[in-house]
């Protein structure tokens, strides 16, 4: 979403409104990855993230894993439940509803996924997921691909926020096409969340740069030598980034521009 | 059939992919105890169809129904 007219001053109160939240904080926190709950409550902590995404599995009776709701809770997060792990528009549909049930909440971030190998967004069975959890009452963040057409199919269907990819999940390839994130972002009345790809602060900062309006860091964070040092990083470039688009680069230009005034040069008549 | 029989007649029903038996007359609450569930964050799907929570003591299970029971875990 463009809204880089909408707070240019340092001081405006540059909130973010997606779905039924108001947020200040611009990154969203992904929990896969991370090696304990505790890596992630202190990521959390660092971050100030206010967003963090749970997924939905099976209950383990034999408490092998635990749920991460009681940690989730006890930093009063928003929790954005995912359909991670769908290959269908109907396993996705019957993933949200559960999520639902299970969190009482009408947040949830579509996923359908294609293949094991490339984890790339379905955009037929995202698409058929997203108009029928939209038709139920869902705020739908929807994961898509870098593809600005399919972008704005999701937008006209009712989406909350349009979630491209940067590049492939836990590839940490950064923003591979950022030609289509800006026209994403330049054509979307919804907020647009930079989500997968990101490998480092530099690249959540290119994401804001371009206009996003937030940004989805897992592996990053959570696959990172020292997680809660990667995640401050990241939530500072983040800001940073959000202050430069806010700010408008300078034009680039082919031949150099001086800085200093030519005139009045000691020496020159 | 005797009365001894009726109380223990059994059925099978999948939870979460795992076949087990039960003695019949089993609520969805009763089952979520059984198992050790949590009393927050947990979704059934019965059929895979969504069972509300406020419904979970009267729905009673049947022989081969297949149940889920989820709650949230890191991911995404």
């Amino acid at each position: 979403m463009n809204d880089q007219s909408a707070a240019t001053s340092p001081e405006a109160d540059d909130v973010l409104n997606v779905a039924n939240l108001t947020i200040r904080n611009r990154l969203i926190l992904g929990t896969g990855g991370a090696p304990s709950h505790r890596v992630i409550t202190d990521t959390v902590g660092v971050s100030g993230s206010e967003i963090v995404t749970v997924a939905i599995r099976r209950f383990d009776p034999n408490n092998k894993r635990a749920s991460i709701f009681a940690d989730l809770k006890e930093l009063a997060v928003h929790i954005l439940p995912n359909t991670a792990g769908c290959y269908s528009a109907k396993e996705a549909v019957l993933t949200a509803e559960l999520a639902r049930e299970a969190l009482n909440t009408d947040l949830v971030k579509v996923e359908v996924i294609s293949d094991d190998l490339t984890l790339l967004p379905d955009p037929i069975e995202l698409t058929l997921a997203t108009e029928e959890l939209v038709s139920r009452g869902f705020q739908v963040f929807a994961y898509t691909n870098d593809d600005p057409v399919l972008a704005d199919h999701l937008v006209k269907l009712g989406v909350a926020a349009v979630m491209p990819l940067g590049s492939p999940i836990g590839s940490g390839l950064g923003i591979l096409n950022p030609h289509n994130i800006s026209i994403i972002v330049e054509r979307s009345t919804c907020p647009v969340v930079l989500d997968a790809g990101i490998g480092c602060a530099s690249d959540a900062a290119f994401a804001m740069e371009l206009g996003c309006d937030a940004v989805l860091v897992a592996s990053a964070i959570t696959r990172a030598q020292v997680p809660p040092l990667m995640a401050g990083a990241i939530a500072k470039a983040v800001q940073a980034g959000r202050e430069s688009y806010r700010a408008g680069r300078i034009p680039k230009r082919r031949f150099a521009l001086a800085s200093t005034e030519n005139d009045c040069r000691p020496f020159v008549d | 059939m005797s009365m001894s029989e009726d109380k223990v007649r059994l059925i099978d029903v999948t939870i979460n992919g795992t076949g087990r038996s039960f003695e019949s007359g089993l609520s969805i609450t009763e089952l979520l105890s059984e198992i050790g569930a949590p009393k927050e964050a947990i979704a059934v799907a019965l059929n895979e169809s969504i069972v509300t929570r406020a419904l979970w003591p009267q729905i009673l299970l049947s022989d081969g129904d297949k149940v889920e029971v989820v709650t949230i875990y890191q991911g995404g």
